[in-house]
């Protein structure tokens, strides 16, 4: 796949998934959890592409939902921007066709995105706000394996 | 050899950097915006453009989920329409006692001189999102500049408060919730025996304290809590707007302040209309 077709691939899997998660977030929050449908399509994404791609595709997801969540523009691009780029430095080290893998990477994006954020805009009650994002992780990481199909498709592994 | 792995370090540690900068840089770019009353144009051309995405999808959504819950939920329905009829008639005699009840206070008002203010413009909203992160209340209305909305206006919905405009584009608006933890409302227990007044601050989870209450405060787990017209953010919020329900009442043993816990009285996630007062 060529550069172009995969930015244009990636970018296009973010925003759809964000779309997503503004029609369905609401509807599918379960014991006041709300998974994050963007990360969970990062994730997996990330995976696929590598470090150096991911970081623009977690600053695109951080800013679109930054625009749509105005108080923390800022915090959102730059803690999606580190997610991504973590989950992408995994890429070389494991074999990310695996569900289990594509699970935990859905995890361990959305605990990163959720500390960087603590780190930019602390929240008042950090038990809470811990309790939240690990119920979170857990839920993003269960969303992470469909996509993973999605991005499976779009960025075939190369022989 | 070597060369080679310096440059792939490289590859990956340079984007993360840029893309970090450029964060920081719109994170910084956008509050200054909002602070001006405005928004920068990344968040502008971003709304304008997914908004109608995000709206046709969500009514496509809606569609489907009505649609199939008449399917199967019809008996259910069916009850529930009863339960809702016998409900109306209870209301609307409720509502010809309360009318006669405002004529009254009316009344009384004007002989005392009392000075009134005029009735708010309600401008009607579609909901076109509600905020993706737990740190935040907030939602995305379809209004904006072009219709007369601004940073501060105060959103109700029929159950009552949703909270205040945060940040607005010409076609859509950011709402800060009034559970929010950076907000807070000037609030007044309704109950006419108690009417005590104090300042509800956003804990998240649809949940407020009333706070820093004298320890014989008058305030009862289930007492309606509304707007006091006393301040909160800005001082934006008018009197007599339904907050919430109070749910928990505790005490402080080392100050022996009184403060309540209460539950916001809208749903934010179902709400998909509100109005923004003018």
């Amino acid at each position: 796949m060529s550069a172009a077709s995969a930015c244009v691939g990636g970018s296009a899997l973010v925003l759809a998934a964000f779309v997503l998660d503004m029609v369905f977030g609401s509807r599918i929050t379960a014991w006041g959890i709300r998974p994050d449908i963007t990360l969970a399509a990062l994730a997996p994404l990330a995976m696929a592409v590598g470090a150096g791609r991911a970081a623009p595709f977690g600053l695109l997801a951080g800013v679109v939902q930054g625009a749509f969540l105005s108080p923390a523009l800022g915090s959102m691009a730059v803690s999606r921007t580190i997610s991504a780029w973590a989950v992408g430095l995994l890429e070389a080290r494991f074999y990310h066709e695996h569900v289990v893998v594509t699970a935990a990477a859905g995890f361990l994006a959305a605990v990163l995105a959720d500390a960087s954020f603590y780190a930019f805009a602390p929240q008042e009650r950090p038990g809470l706000y811990v309790a939240r994002a690990l119920g979170r992780a857990v839920y993003t990481m269960l969303l992470a394996m469909p996509f993973a199909v999605v991005v499976r498709r779009l960025f075939p592994r190369r022989p | 050899m070597l060369e080679d792995e310096s440059r792939s370090i490289w590859r990956r540690i340079v984007p993360v950097v840029i893309c970090v900068v450029l964060g920081t840089g719109l994170g910084i770019w956008h509050k200054a915006a909002v602070a001006r009353g405005a928004n920068d144009p990344v968040t502008n051309a971003l709304r304008t453009v997914l908004s109608p995405v995000v709206t046709t999808s969500n009514a496509v959504a809606g569609w489907f989920g009505r649609t199939s819950g008449v399917l199967f939920r019809s008996r259910a329905l069916n009850r529930e329409n009863a339960r809702l009829r016998r409900q109306v008639a209870q209301l609307t005699e409720e509502v010809q006692g309360l009318r006669e009840a405002g004529i009254r206070a009316e009344r009384l008002e004007s002989a005392l001189g009392f000075i009134r203010s005029g009735p708010s413009v309600k401008l009607p909203a579609q909901v076109i999102a509600v905020g993706p992160s737990q740190s935040f209340e907030t939602l995305v209305i379809g209004r904006g500049t072009r219709d007369g909305v601004r940073r501060g206006s105060v959103v109700v919905a029929p159950a009552g408060l949703v909270g205040h405009v945060y940040d607005v584009t010409p076609t859509t608006a950011t709402v800060m919730l009034a559970s929010d933890p950076r907000g807070s409302v000037g609030a007044m227990v309704q109950r006419a025996e108690s009417r005590v007044v104090g300042i509800c601050r956003g804990l998240g989870g649809r949940t407020l304290r009333l706070g820093y209450l004298h320890r014989e405060s008058d305030v009862r787990v289930g007492d309606v809590l509304i707007t006091s017209g006393l301040g909160g953010s800005g001082g934006i919020f008018k009197k007599g707007l339904v907050i919430g329900n109070v749910t928990s009442v505790t005490e402080d043993p080392a100050t022996s302040a009184r403060s309540a816990i209460a539950r916001l009285a809208v749903e934010p996630d179902r709400l998909e209309e509100v109005a923004v007062l003018r």
